[in-house]
């Protein structure tokens, strides 16, 4: 073993983990070269004088007391953060009962709502079967009648409907029932979601402007 | 103070007991000081980070996994409170306050040599442990003066113990390449070494 294989057996030696052939190795070189038994001594006096560490400053007398101290005055404050807490949200609680109970009795006040109007087929061209239309008629037609059928019935002030066959039969359209079955989680605008069941893969146009009175909710 | 006896401690503690807290805080201020005080050099940031360290052990007190050594924890809290106080203050070299350096021991085998030659030396020793980074430095605090493993050193640094021996490694490289100086005559450094191996 040379000098340079020795030294890279320091950590190992002094960390204790050099064992067998290999320890034997390393003694005999050390038994013969006083370089390397120098620098081992080195790095063994370096552990020696941090473990035997005598130069540090005293703890003050009062430590322990002002570590006391400290932990009181702490819980002191935890407990005032707390307080402030809940009272907080007493009366954000309390607001929010208020605001829940004026929106419960307000709508009971209102004039009763006008009672739903059964949309007949009389302002519409007849019956249409999709899948006599191409694509884009198609589009044309679902955007029209979606638009149509938003302003007529905020004008009645009826509420829409977010159930299909209502709104097919409201909008004389005839759809095949696997396309109705697959647009059955389009609620937010039930048309539109049958257009995109019928044309997969092509976004529809931006829905038409309704007026300013969100009455409707689709 | 054997393990058992401190389980118990701790499990008063955190029930809320600061009399059970004020017997830890005892028990381990001289080391946390003396690992802190090593980190930061200076006495009055020391006490403040120690103090610290100890406050917010309480806090957390609940989170304590009695798997690990407590004295783990303790030096894991204080090891990020130094590591941020560095970041944000640049350490101030002072010199050693005598008037604060505690007498040494009784025990003959734990006095340091006290000859000229020796004191050189373990002032050199300290130097350049004092130029190590601070992982380097805090493996080398936990390893030698608290007697850690590899592992809790890990806990310590949040790093992997293979990492801890790569920093042991890294740090007594430098350790040996600062000190070489300090042997210039092979005999005489071995008569120094002998001497303080053996007081």
């Amino acid at each position: 073993m040379n000098c340079s294989q020795a030294e890279k057996l320091f950590d190992a030696y002094l960390d204790d983990e050099l064992n067998g052939a290999l320890r034997l190795e390393f003694d005999a070189h050390l038994v013969r070269c006083a370089g390397c038994q120098r620098m081992l001594a080195l790095l063994e006096t370096i552990g020696d004088v941090v473990a035997a560490d005598h130069d540090v400053p005293r703890v003050a007398a009062d430590f322990v007391d002002r570590v006391v101290q400290d932990i009181a005055v702490s819980q002191q404050a935890q407990l005032r953060r707390q307080r402030w807490r809940r009272a907080v949200l007493g009366v954000v609680a309390l607001q929010a009962a208020a605001a829940v109970a004026f929106m419960w009795v307000l709508p009971r006040r209102q004039a009763p709502r006008a009672p739903a109007v059964e949309a007949t087929a009389t302002e519409y061209t007849p019956t249409v079967a999709v899948e006599d239309l191409d694509r884009e008629a198609l589009k044309e037609l679902v955007l029209r009648r979606a638009e149509d059928m938003a302003f007529e019935w905020h004008a009645a002030g009826v509420e829409l409907t977010s159930n299909f066959k209502d709104m097919l039969r409201y909008a004389n359209l005839m759809v095949p029932d696997e396309v109705l079955k697959n647009s059955e989680g389009f609620a937010v605008n039930p048309l539109l979601g049958i257009f995109q069941a019928l044309v997969p893969g092509e976004a529809p146009e931006p829905e038409p402007v309704v007026p300013d009175s969100d009455v409707h909710s689709i | 103070m054997p393990r058992s006896e401190e389980l118990k401690l701790i499990a008063r503690a955190q029930r809320g007991s600061p009399e059970a807290f004020r017997l830890l805080v005892d028990a381990y201020k001289e080391r946390l000081f003396a690992f802190v005080w090593r980190m930061l050099r200076d006495h009055h940031e020391t006490e403040d980070i120690t103090q610290t360290a100890f406050v917010k052990a309480f806090q957390a007190l609940k989170q304590y996994n009695a798997k690990y050594a407590f004295s783990t924890w303790l030096f894991t809290i204080a090891y990020r409170l130094c590591v941020n106080h560095l970041r944000k203050h640049r350490p101030v070299p002072t010199d050693l306050d005598f008037a604060q350096i505690g007498e040494t021991t009784e025990d003959v085998h734990d006095a340091v040599a006290q000859t000229e030659d020796a004191r050189r030396l373990r002032d050199a020793i300290w130097k350049s442990v004092e130029q190590l980074s601070e992982a380097q430095k805090t493996a080398v605090l936990l390893f030698y003066r608290e007697g850690k493993s590899c592992d809790a050193i890990g806990r310590v640094l949040d790093v992997p113990a293979v990492t801890v021996k790569s920093h042991l490694h890294r740090a007594r490289a430098r350790l040996r390449a600062a000190l070489a100086a300090e042997l210039v005559d092979e005999t005489v450094a071995l008569e120094f070494l002998g001497r303080i191996r053996t007081a």
